[in-house]
């Protein structure tokens, strides 16, 4: 940078090229430019070990930790561990089924919730409701997990509408933690089609309701999916407001959304590594691990959803 | 087409000043003038693309076959419909290449299901480009080229059927050989549309326009036959654009 600010041009007949003002030369400077240049690629370097590292370390620590328990059973196999029989096969069934339906609901209730919030929001709301709403749904996310929980536990569980631990309670309590998360991904979504799209539309009369499909959903399309994804990973990760609205239990999820505790894969990692056998710890890395791999495919599937959006929209300038 | 007295306001400051003009229908008119003088606040007002933008407000009165267009109770829609608009960059929408031309049609109910590919051939072909995407109608027009896709655009317009066509410097963009296309194509359509043009390029305005409307600063300088406005115009600050004294 200070070469720039002392430009100097050589005076004329100095044996120097008229082209040469200096600056090349600065940058030349061999020792200083390739340790500058060193520094700033070992630091990006450094951060993406940052990310990778953890990543394969967790990923390698929960595959060892539940190796013995990698086979078929895990999937066949409830979680309930029996004291008298150690060696009887078991696995996480229950915990699969439990998290894969819990993360239905929130798909349900978060997704339509959540997706019409934002698209009311950045598409229809008057600029006063939608500062209001854009600032409750700030404060919303900012909410600790564990307070909804316990907001749900004192509400839906144990207060007024006394449906006890339940399935209900918990996909409610998961969707208020994650209708931000939607909503903000949705509202992003559309608001980075380009003003011309919405100019040639309307251009040719097409009501807004055709737009919104036809031409803004395939360009917000991997954005609001990018939301859903995120909601259903964290609806799988979520441990501590289900603590307090599902509780949790080892037995298969049984379609009952109401007074009845509801299985998932995190409460198996919870509650087993506290207890006394080497098999209930393998058991938590088990859970742990299928944990993770359901949020890989959920990210792939996420994917394979826009790919056919993306198509239509490579090349184009946003 | 009549326009009387129109007005274009933006929030305290007043874009256009009273315009009055009589379009000839069936004519080309390109509406030419220094950049910022309000030729494109002018083309907006006569679909009433300026309703959607807070802080804009029309007066004053634009007929369409006697039909005024801020009337009470017109359906802004079915007048977009009939008042095509193409704009300077082309922005096709993220369908198919057939979809682009369909989906208007069909949001509007004119066309049903078995007609669609019939009404996209006769578009694409009426802008010459269906020998070019004939193969990859299902595509997307992305990878079309810039003047490939402009064409689409207009296609897109032209399968509503319009009466009028507005054009916002719809070859600002282009290369010359697109350009002359495409302004070959808006003299041919000019023998059943009405069309504005607004143009930077007044060889353009020469070339193709049948009567040309001057503006600057927000006012009609001169409103004249092509041919006399690039020969004798009127005015002295004609004269003195034309020769390109300003600009």
């Amino acid at each position: 940078m200070a070469a720039v600010s002392s430009l100097r041009f050589p005076a004329p007949h100095s044996g120097l090229s008229r082209f040469d003002d200096g600056l090349d030369r600065a940058q030349r400077s061999p020792l200083i430019r390739r340790m500058r240049s060193g520094i700033f690629w070992g630091l990006c370097g450094l951060a993406l070990l940052a990310i990778i590292v953890p990543l394969l370390d967790m990923v390698w620590t929960l595959i060892s930790q539940a190796a013995p328990l990698l086979n078929l059973n895990l999937f066949t196999h409830g979680s309930a561990i029996d004291p008298a029989h150690l060696s009887a096969p078991i696995g996480v069934e229950d915990g699969i089924l439990g998290s894969l339906l819990l993360g239905l609901g929130v798909l349900i209730v978060a997704g339509i919730i959540g997706v019409l919030a934002g698209l009311y929001i950045v598409e229809f709301a008057p600029p006063r409701p939608r500062a209001v709403m854009r600032f409750c749904s700030e404060v919303l996310s900012g909410v600790p997990s564990i307070v909804i929980g316990l907001v749900g536990y004192t509400v839906l569980v144990n207060g007024p509408l006394q449906w006890h631990y339940s399935l209900l309670a918990a996909v409610i309590s998961l969707s208020v933690i994650t209708i931000p998360y939607i909503i903000k991904n949705t509202e992003v979504a559309f608001d980075q089609a380009p003003r011309s799209l919405r100019e040639g539309a309307l251009a040719l009369g097409i009501s807004r309701f055709t737009t919104i499909r036809k031409v803004l959903l395939p360009t917000a399309l991997p954005g609001i999916v990018g939301g859903l994804i995120l909601a259903q990973a964290i609806a799988m990760g979520e441990t501590a407001p289900l603590l307090f609205t599902a509780n949790w239990t080892d037995a298969n999820p049984v379609l009952k959304l109401t007074n009845n505790p509801e299985p998932y894969l995190t409460g198996v990692t919870y509650n087993t590594l506290i207890l006394p056998y080497a098999q209930a710890h393998e058991l938590a890395a088990a859970a742990a691990l299928v944990t993770v791999g359901i949020i890989l495919v959920l990210l792939l599937l996420g994917r394979a959803a826009t790919a056919r959006s993306k198509r239509m929209t490579e090349r184009m300038d946003l | 087409m009549d326009v009387r007295d129109l007005r274009v306001l933006y929030r305290e400051s007043e874009l256009l000043h009273g315009v009055s003009y009589s379009f000839r229908p069936n004519a080309v008119s390109a509406i030419v003038g220094p950049t910022g003088c309000g030729k494109t606040t002018l083309l907006r007002s006569i679909n009433r693309l300026h309703d959607s933008t807070p802080g804009m407000r029309v007066t004053g009165s634009v007929t369409i076959g006697g039909e005024e267009v801020y009337g009470r109770g017109v359906g802004v829609r079915g007048l977009r419909r009939k008042v095509g608009m193409l704009f300077q960059r082309a922005n096709p929408f993220p369908q198919s290449i057939a979809d682009n031309v369909s989906l208007a049609p069909r949001a509007h109910g004119m066309v049903s299901r078995h007609q669609v590919a019939a009404l996209v051939e006769q578009h694409l072909t009426l802008v010459g480009l269906w020998d070019a995407v004939k193969d990859r109608l299902d595509r997307s027009p992305f990878h079309l080229s810039g003047g490939q896709q402009q064409l689409l655009c207009l296609a897109r317009t032209l399968a509503l059927s319009p009466e009028v066509l507005l054009l916002d410097e719809p070859t600002s963009a282009l290369d010359p050989d697109t350009t002359e296309h495409i302004e070959g194509l808006v003299k041919q359509l000019s023998e059943r549309v009405t069309v504005l043009i607004v143009t930077h390029n007044l060889a353009q305005a020469n070339r193709i326009a049948d009567d040309v409307l001057f503006l600057m600063a927000g006012s009609v300088v001169e409103f004249a036959p092509a041919q006399t406005f690039f020969q004798n115009p009127a005015d002295e600050r004609s004269r003195a654009y034309i020769t390109g004294r300003i600009g």
